[in-house]
């Protein structure tokens, strides 16, 4: 009963994230839309999927996107850009809008004719049922979640890894856009100087923060190091230590040097995120060390947590803070 | 009601997502509607089997009593792609604003077809 009211509430917000003409109030429903599905998740026994969800898609992504908003806005303020289109533009999407209900309906009409409602699980000898069997023999771990992305699939930990470092490199590229800008930004903006980390300056104060720091931070080091016995692990203590760095950087901005030492250090991580799970696990030597068992996870644990820190701490610091490279 | 469930719910958020992205003008919309679509399929993954009388895949508990750990583990990292690829479109979305100096896909698109234009 209660789950059904969340997930009825979860339609509601995503539907409402998509009418709203402010953008603020349809970034905010959509972290709203975040936290009801990490409850759904609770519901249906999922800690760890939950602590990412609430963590990552709520939080951090809604930081993004308010900081992609404010970018927008002042840069609106501050350019005079000549080519305007002035006209109205909801004819053309009238059309569209009819022909992408129609299509959204027959959608969910033909999702629901043809899915198999009736469908028995499956009979024979089951993977996941040999991790639920196994896990805690095998690898260690008294979470199961843990021992599969770090034990038994710890291919998809590498190339998950690797996506993030990806996107910070596309991140890094694709911000450099002083040659191509057409926008003619004013070289003395007098009028409103809205830079971002003016107006930011203004509202933290600092000794508050300082008091957090320490608590954040061992929270995070705690998930991070206890993600094999509890729920947690790399990635939500990696988000929550992130965390640390962006309210940090939001109150005071630094230079340079703090951004090549996060690069050096994602880089070097995922270098030995790819040699630990080949030499340990994939190469058999766990069946000869039984007893490096629980190391391996919590060095694992701990190498993955500091990559996804520096991974998303980059991606908001170029993100937000440079204009034109 | 027995109907509303995690995966007809997801399903219709799918919908909704795609619903999205083909009919809004706000470039910001069309990533917002990405993001439901991603958590739509997350949500699917997670309320498979719809076991809630089981318990968390977590401590020493027998095995018929645990609930299906595998698609755990494989959707926490697809939040975790999740939102590196929004911030990839984030970006995105920056550097076409830099460039066409509008929020809404017709006129950008207007614009460029001016730019080809004139060359």
């Amino acid at each position: 009963m209660a789950e059904q009211i969340f997930l009825l509430l979860l339609l509601l917000f995503a539907v409402l994230a998509l009418q709203q003409r402010r953008l603020r109030v349809a970034v905010i429903y959509l972290g709203v839309f975040s936290l009801l599905s990490s409850i759904v998740y609770l519901f249906h026994r999922a800690p760890d999927v939950a602590m990412a969800e609430a963590v990552i898609g709520s939080t951090i992504a809604t930081i993004l996107y308010l900081v992609a908003l404010r970018k927008q806005e002042s840069l609106r303020e501050r350019t005079a850009y000549v080519r305007k289109i002035r006209e109205d533009t909801r004819s053309h999407v009238f059309w569209h809008r009819i022909w992408a209900a129609l299509a959204a309906a027959g959608m969910v009409f033909l999702l629901f004719r043809f899915y198999p409602w009736q469908a028995e699980p499956f009979p024979g000898p089951t993977a996941s049922a040999y991790f639920r069997h196994n896990f805690l023999s095998d690898t260690g771990a008294e979470n199961a979640v843990t021992a599969i992305y770090l034990n038994y699939r710890s291919y998809d930990t590498i190339f998950e890894t690797l996506t993030l470092l990806v996107s910070v490199l596309a991140v890094i590229y694709l911000s450099r856009y002083q040659e191509k800008s057409n926008l003619r930004i004013d070289p003395q903006p007098e009028r409103r100087r809205i830079r971002l980390h003016d107006e930011i300056n203004e509202g933290i104060s600092d000794p508050i923060l300082w008091l957090l720091y320490p608590f954040i931070l061992l929270f995070g080091f705690y998930t991070i190091m206890n993600g094999h016995l509890t729920p947690g692990g790399g990635f939500q203590g990696g988000a929550i230590l992130a965390s640390v760095l962006i309210l940090r950087y939001m109150s005071a901005p630094q230079d340079d040097w703090r951004m090549h030492i996060l690069q050096i250090t994602e880089k070097l991580m995922f270098l030995l995120i790819i040699l630990l799970p080949f030499s340990f696990v994939i190469s058999g030597w766990h069946d000869a060390y039984p007893w490096l068992n629980v190391g391996y996870l919590i060095l694992l644990n701990v190498l993955i947590g500091v990559k996804v820190c520096c991974g998303i701490s980059l991606i908001f610091i170029r993100y937000a803070f440079y204009e034109s490279r | 009601m027995q109907w509303i469930n995690g995966e007809t719910i997801s399903l219709v958020l799918f919908c909704v997502g795609m619903y999205g992205l083909l009919a809004r003008r706000n470039i910001i919309k069309s990533i917002i509607s990405l993001m439901i679509l991603e958590a739509s399929v997350i949500i699917y993954f997670i309320t498979l089997h719809g076991q809630m009388d089981k318990q968390p895949p977590i401590g020493d508990i027998p095995p018929e009593m645990m609930v299906d750990p595998l698609p755990q583990a494989l959707m926490i990292t697809a939040i975790v792609i999740g939102i590196s690829v929004t911030a990839v479109n984030l970006t995105l979305f920056i550097t076409l604003y830099h460039r066409y100096g509008t929020t809404n896909w017709y006129k950008a698109k207007q614009l460029q077809r001016q730019e080809k234009k004139n060359g």
